[in-house]
């Protein structure tokens, strides 16, 4: 009882939108470099990681946009790096074998857009199917 | 969200707020960050006290003006309205201090129920595994997501 009337005093705080506020600076270089270091060491297990795109998202992909810097011809997976501000992220793609050769071929070292869908592989590991190949910059 | 909190200042993007934390000890400046991390939706959550003159923040600061509880708050709030648009973020918290930590812990704890109805919490346990959050167990990070 004594929440509920707490509840109903309590306001949502005024929001107002400034650009009074430097971004551009990294704030906290160490404590970000521990965050990276901290998520690469100790990664979610792969059942958590999917959980983070949406119902939605896992049965129509989503789209992402990077340079294709590795090709494994073993288990038909490609990388793709994409920027995030000043980080490389890395997405690791399943496709088919006839698909990776022709890709390789085309857009090696070029940016690619791609829709690839989030799924968790054999060994358990978080990777990526693809989709479709929307463009390329050549 | 039970507690009073403090009025945002934030910018376009939402990855910054700022607010005045007011007490006993005066009026400070306290900034919160959403930082992008090396993967792709996970953001490392940066706070503490702005110095007016240099414009740094210091996050070890102890500034006690006697309103954790409101600061804590105001923080959890900061998350929700990320969250909100950025939904499929991960957010990483740490304290910057070991007590600083436990102070985040208690907040999630007694909160737990609530924040669950909304977001899922994952903590870092002592054999460095992510664990789904439980009550009165320790965890050396965390993370935030909207479920």
């Amino acid at each position: 009882m004594e929440d509920l009337v707490e509840l109903k005093k309590v306001k949502k705080p005024k929001l107002t939108i400034t650009n009074n506020i430097d971004e551009s600076k990294v704030m906290f270089p160490n404590k970000l470099k521990e965050a990276n270091e901290t998520l690469e060491k100790y990664p979610l297990p792969a059942d958590l990681l999917l959980d983070r795109y949406s119902e939605i998202q896992q049965q129509e992909g989503i789209s992402i946009s990077g340079v294709i810097k590795r090709a494994n011809a073993h288990n038909n997976t490609f990388l793709v790096m994409e920027m995030h501000g000043p980080y490389e992220v890395h997405f690791n793609i399943r496709t088919m074998s006839e698909t990776l050769n022709k890709l390789v071929k085309t857009y090696w070292g070029e940016t690619i857009n791609v829709r690839i869908r989030p799924q968790i592989n054999e060994e358990n590991q978080f990777e990526y199917e693809l989709m479709a190949v929307i463009d390329a910059e050549v | 969200m039970r507690y009073e909190t403090y009025d945002l200042e934030t910018t376009e993007s939402l990855m910054s707020f700022e607010f005045l934390s007011e007490g006993p000890k005066g009026i400070i400046k306290k900034r919160v960050i959403f930082q992008e991390t090396g993967q792709a939706d996970f953001y490392n959550l940066a706070f503490g006290d702005i110095d007016s003159t240099t414009d740094a923040i210091d996050d070890k600061i102890v500034t006690d003006n006697n309103d954790a509880k409101k600061i804590l708050a105001t923080i959890a709030e900061t998350v929700s309205i990320f969250l909100d648009k950025y939904p499929n973020a991960y957010i990483y918290a740490k304290g910057s201090t070991l007590s600083r930590n436990r102070l985040y812990r208690i907040g999630i704890s007694n909160n737990l129920e609530e924040i669950n109805e909304q977001f899922m919490v994952l903590g870092l346990s002592s054999d460095n595994k992510w664990t789904i959050y439980e009550k009165n167990n320790d965890y050396s990070a965390f993370l935030i997501k909207k479920k």
